[in-house]
């Protein structure tokens, strides 16, 4: 076939193609409902759990990983676009929250009682629960990075997982009684990062085009 | 160089507005560029090769096309699909080749070298596609038949043909994918 033939036969398709914010938008919510399905099904809801949450210290479990994929999805559907360049430092604004707040914990904590809300009693399902939990959310984020064109997938992939994993993230946070920033600072974040590893593994296999 | 990325967005514009005859325009403005550019990155790849690439770039962006959002310029955009797409042709060729973002402002555009001759990949990719598929992009290429034309040929209605056109190029990008490692 000769390159003009191509082109004439190019012009004549006119369908147009969802885009990945339309695709995202239709996906993001079953996503999370699904992670929360599986939280309150498998873990359930902590006791107290709005009391708790309208705390200042403890609420910023729930809001601090919304702030960081509140920054990280529409990074996501930026590096969707070829050409476009993204501002990575909405990201930093959670993390640097977290320190904030930990550090503050650290200092107003008794010190013989640092070391008990430091490591909590649930590290271990913490660890585990938030990137099992980030797994249908990320499905929804890469279908949707898909029906763009991402140049750089390795990348695309750890920022979709870091959105997911802030979303998976906020959805624990329901379950959790570990309520010390500086528990949730660390461990959180840990598990949010783990979930961004999925991610960048991921990206190259799932994001080709 | 300027008027030419002016054109280009108004032809885009135009085009993600419907128009169909902007959008052909469009793409036989940016051809001239993509042939130069893979011309350029790619010594000792024959006309043929390159062309070959150039027609896998072609269908990337027409299935990314919109990826481009109104308003952004539309040059870097193009840059931006043609440098991942000619990577990965190359890569998939087996040969590694760098190619630096800004050489793309300084490439010439590049007539088509005199040689009719007709390319291969994506004729062995029509192959591959179903019948009636295959018979809606040759039909369309290939005799230059319209989309009403296509229809009434083979007893379908025009937008049952625009489906399958639509659904056989993503295949075709699909197939491509699978299939072309020389």
């Amino acid at each position: 076939m000769k390159t003009e033939d191509l082109l004439r036969i190019l012009a004549e398709d006119t369908l147009p193609r969802p885009g990945a914010r339309q695709v995202l938008m239709r996906w993001i919510g079953p996503a999370m409902a699904v992670a929360f399905l599986a939280m309150a099904a498998t873990l359930g809801l902590r006791d107290g759990l709005v009391a708790a949450l309208s705390q200042p210290l403890v609420g910023l479990k729930m809001v601090l990983p919304l702030v960081l994929a509140a920054a990280a999805l529409p990074l996501a559907l930026v590096l969707a676009r070829p050409g476009a360049t993204g501002q990575g430092r909405w990201l930093l604004i959670a993390p640097a929250l977290a320190a904030l707040a930990a550090a503050y914990a650290w200092i107003v904590t008794p010190e013989g009682a640092r070391m008990m809300a430091f490591t909590g009693k649930s590290v271990s399902v913490c660890l585990i629960s938030i990137p099992l939990l980030s797994l249908p959310i990320l499905a929804a984020v890469m279908l949707a990075l898909r029906h763009g064109a991402v140049t750089a997938p390795g990348r695309a992939g750890a920022v979709a997982g870091l959105a997911a994993g802030g979303l998976a993230t906020a959805i624990y946070a329901m379950h959790c009684i570990e309520d010390s920033p500086m528990f949730y600072a660390t461990w959180y974040s840990l598990g949010i990062l783990a979930a961004a590893g999925i991610g960048a593994a991921l990206g190259p296999r799932f994001l080709r085009w | 160089m300027h008027d030419r990325k002016a054109d280009w967005v108004l032809l885009l514009r135009a085009a993600n507005a419907g128009d169909a005859r902007a959008y052909g325009l469009f793409l036989e403005a940016v051809t001239p560029v993509l042939r130069g550019v893979i011309r350029a990155r790619g010594a000792g790849l024959g006309p043929e090769e390159g062309d070959d690439i150039l027609q896998e770039v072609l269908l990337a962006i027409h299935l990314k096309r919109h990826t481009w959002r109104e308003g952004d310029p539309v040059a870097p955009w193009v840059y931006a699909i043609a440098r991942h797409k000619v990577v990965d042709a190359f890569r998939r060729r087996g040969r590694r080749v760098q190619v630096p973002i800004e050489d793309f402002t300084e490439v010439l555009p590049a007539p088509p070298e005199a040689d009719p001759t007709e390319r291969h990949d994506m004729d062995k990719l029509i192959a591959m596609l179903e019948p009636r598929a295959a018979a809606v992009i040759r039909g369309i290429g290939i005799e230059g038949a319209s989309i009403a034309e296509t229809g009434k040929r083979m007893d379908m209605t025009e937008g049952a043909v625009r489906v399958m056109l639509h659904r056989s190029l993503r295949k075709l990008a699909e197939l491509r994918e699978r299939y072309i490692e020389i």
